[in-house]
């Protein structure tokens, strides 16, 4: 049975993104569901026509995000239920910040001034007195 | 685990052209794709993995032996195919096809035939009455029936139509599956390599100018557009392969993208207006273009 | 890797043998003509007046040497000209295999209407009334035309250049007409050709020995040649 994605070579978005972001989306759907195992890197890679490289690297993001995890030597799963969702919240959190980053790049702004203006924007903004520093996942990004 | 290519300092000599100290290994189950003008040295390359030619210094390894003494046992396992590969125009693709299943005992006829539907090729026609691209198709069916370990494939998708190419690199995914597979393909189709490879390797007259796997080779190149005035100092940042200016924007593009280029962009007093990654194609013409300006 | 020892040698016999089949059903067809012509040519050869005789006989060896030189062409010179080498090359195959490959497909290829013509003079000239003396002029001349094939063959396989090749082929055959005139006239032979006994005379012996060493020759030089190329290309 066929996995496949529905992939463009023509996006701006790389293709590891475009997978990332059409994973969320089944796992978000149901279509793929929590527990469930994932099609194998080479088998999703051949599927979809695309290197086994970009689906690795796609595959490494989902975890890092928590909405898949990868059991050594039988593949990758999508999380459980629990963990997916907070995992969906996660990979949602990263491409936003990404977008962030993005914007503060092309305004030059140096790494300081940027968490200047993230921690200001916290302080400022209604849920900041509610929520301690817990930063427990996976690190922070650099 | 041995890799599937392992080339050490090989030196081919011709009259006009050279290769050069060319180090390169593809490790098993991947896909390189290889990049270059024509000239560069593609075919050659090829060639000397496949025996057809002997190299003048270094070490051609592949599948694990050296080449040309074990030329045999090695062509066994390859499948190749090159632009000036022609078969037998008087006899049909059905004799070629059992000319080549006598030859190797691998041949899958089942999966032959699946091919020959996917393709459209009529096996009892006479080679003299194909296309460029049915032969091209043909040959390449030749080659895909014997589930060979590494493929060479100089060129399979140049001069297809986009019918026949989207086959082509169908039945190039297909190999992907087997881990113990490998392939190496050259191409002018850049969108190709970018699409199914997982490493480049970029040559350039006779050398290899780069060899990465292909998410971080792109990673690094990027189209930025700026506000300011093109400097001489800009023009000298390492990386940088290209720079124009049509005032009061600059473009430039640049291949050694990190996190310290766009402060440096800023601290040289142009502010970003937008940052892109580049396709394939235009990072070789910049690079090729580069090149001969340099 | 350059000379003689095992590189001289076939690495694999049943590829060879795949090699030559292959050869001889990429020719088929032709073969299948002229093998009809020579039949024909023989046919006139047999019916008896003296004229049709000559005219079958010089039929004969027209037609064999347009056999040889087609098959040599056809099998090397058009196989370099169509780019069919790769592919033979791309085959699990060392140079020497595809050199005993060429030879050998080409001698069997050759041998078919050779063996028909030399076979079917000796019969005639056997069975008929026509004098059994000439039986050593006809196995002089074949084998001539054997020695003539073969030293074509070897230096189009051993020359890449087909201007070469096509000097070649043409200036042996320019040598059949003076060695015919040559070896009618000869002392040893000339003398016994009307008669009815079959003479084995020391210049026939000598003229078969040289023909048969000239192929010999041939080949080994061919072969010693292709043994030196460290590669197809």
């Amino acid at each position: 049975m066929r996995n496949e994605l529905l992939l463009s070579p023509h996006s701006s978005v790389p293709m590891y993104a475009q997978i990332v972001e059409q994973v969320v989306a089944k796992v978000m759907s149901g279509a793929w569901q929590a527990g469930a195992p994932l099609p194998s890197i080479r088998e999703l890679a051949s599927d979809c026509q695309v290197s086994v490289i970009t689906v690795k690297r796609a595959y490494l993001e989902l975890e890092r995000s928590g909405v898949i995890v990868t059991r050594h030597g039988k593949g990758s799963f999508v999380a459980d239920a629990l963990d997916a969702t907070r995992g969906l919240a996660t990979a949602e959190f990263d491409s936003q910040l990404q977008g962030l980053l993005d914007a503060a790049a092309r305004l030059g702004m140096a790494r300081n001034e940027l968490l200047d203006r993230v921690g200001e924007a916290f302080d400022a903004s209604p849920g900041a007195s509610q929520s301690t520093t817990t930063s427990t996942d996976k690190g922070t990004t650099a | 685990m041995t890799p599937a290519i392992a080339l050490t300092g090989v030196r081919k000599r011709y009259d006009d052209f050279a290769l050069h100290d060319i180090d390169l290994t593809l490790p098993r189950g991947q896909v390189m794709g290889l990049v270059g003008v024509n000239g560069a040295g593609k075919s050659t390359l090829l060639r000397l993995l496949m025996g057809l030619i002997r190299a003048d210094g270094g070490e051609v390894e592949v599948l694990g032996q050296r080449l040309p003494q074990a030329q045999v046992a090695v062509k066994r396992e390859i499948g190749y195919a090159s632009d000036d590969m022609r078969l037998y125009r008087g006899q049909t693709l059905r004799w070629h096809m059992d000319f080549i299943r006598s030859v190797y005992p691998e041949w899958d006829e089942a999966y032959a035939q699946t091919l020959l539907k996917r393709f459209d090729l009529k096996p009892q026609q006479a080679l003299r009455g194909f296309s460029h691209g049915q032969r091209v198709k043909a040959l390449l069916l030749l080659i895909f029936a014997r589930h060979p370990r590494l493929l060479l494939l100089d060129e399979p998708t140049t001069g297809l139509d986009p019918v026949a190419r989207g086959e082509v690199l169908d039945a190039i995914a297909d190999v992907l599956r087997d881990e113990e597979r490998s392939i190496l393909f050259s191409s002018h189709n850049t969108a190709d390599i970018e699409q199914i490879a997982d490493s480049i390797t970029f040559l350039h007259g006779g050398k290899v100018v780069a060899s990465r796997d292909k998410e971080s080779f792109l990673d690094r190149w990027r189209r930025i557009v700026c506000r300011g005035t093109a400097t001489d100092a800009l023009r000298a940042l390492p990386g940088i392969a290209s720079v124009r200016d049509s005032a009061p924007l600059v473009e430039l593009k640049t291949g050694a993208f990190d996190d310290t280029t766009l402060p440096t962009l800023q601290a040289m007093g142009l502010s970003v207006e937008s940052v892109e990654p580049m396709p394939l194609e235009d990072i070789f013409v910049t690079t090729v273009r580069g090149s001969h300006n340099a | 890797m350059n000379g003689f020892g095992t590189n001289w040698f076939a690495s694999d016999a049943a590829m060879v043998g795949k090699l030559i089949a292959k050869d001889w059903q990429v020719y088929q067809k032709q073969l299948a003509g002229f093998v009809a012509g020579l039949l024909l040519a023989l046919a006139l050869v047999g019916m008896g007046t003296p004229l049709l005789a000559a005219a079958g006989s010089l039929l004969l060896l027209v037609l064999l040497l347009v056999v040889g030189s087609y098959a040599i062409q056809s099998s090397v010179m058009l196989e370099r000209k169509e780019q069919t080498q790769p592919f033979v090359m791309s085959l699990p195959v060392t140079p020497m295999d595809v050199f005993w490959g060429k030879l050998l497909a080409n001698l069997v290829i050759f041998l078919v209407p050779f063996l028909l013509v030399s076979g079917g003079l000796l019969a005639l000239v056997l069975t008929t009334p026509k004098p059994d003396g000439a039986v050593p002029w006809v196995i002089v001349v074949a084998l001539f035309m054997l020695a003539n094939f073969c030293v074509s063959l070897c230096v189009v396989i051993a020359v890449d250049s087909e201007g070469w090749n096509v000097f070649a082929m043409l200036a042996l055959m320019t040598l059949i007409g003076p060695f015919l005139y040559w070896v009618t006239w000869m002392p040893g032979i000339r003398e016994h050709l009307q008669g009815d006994a079959i003479v084995w005379s020391p210049q026939v012996l000598a003229l078969i020995g040289g023909e048969l060493a000239v192929i010999g020759i041939g080949i080994l030089i061919a072969g010693w040649l292709h043994a030196r190329k460290a590669s197809f290309l």
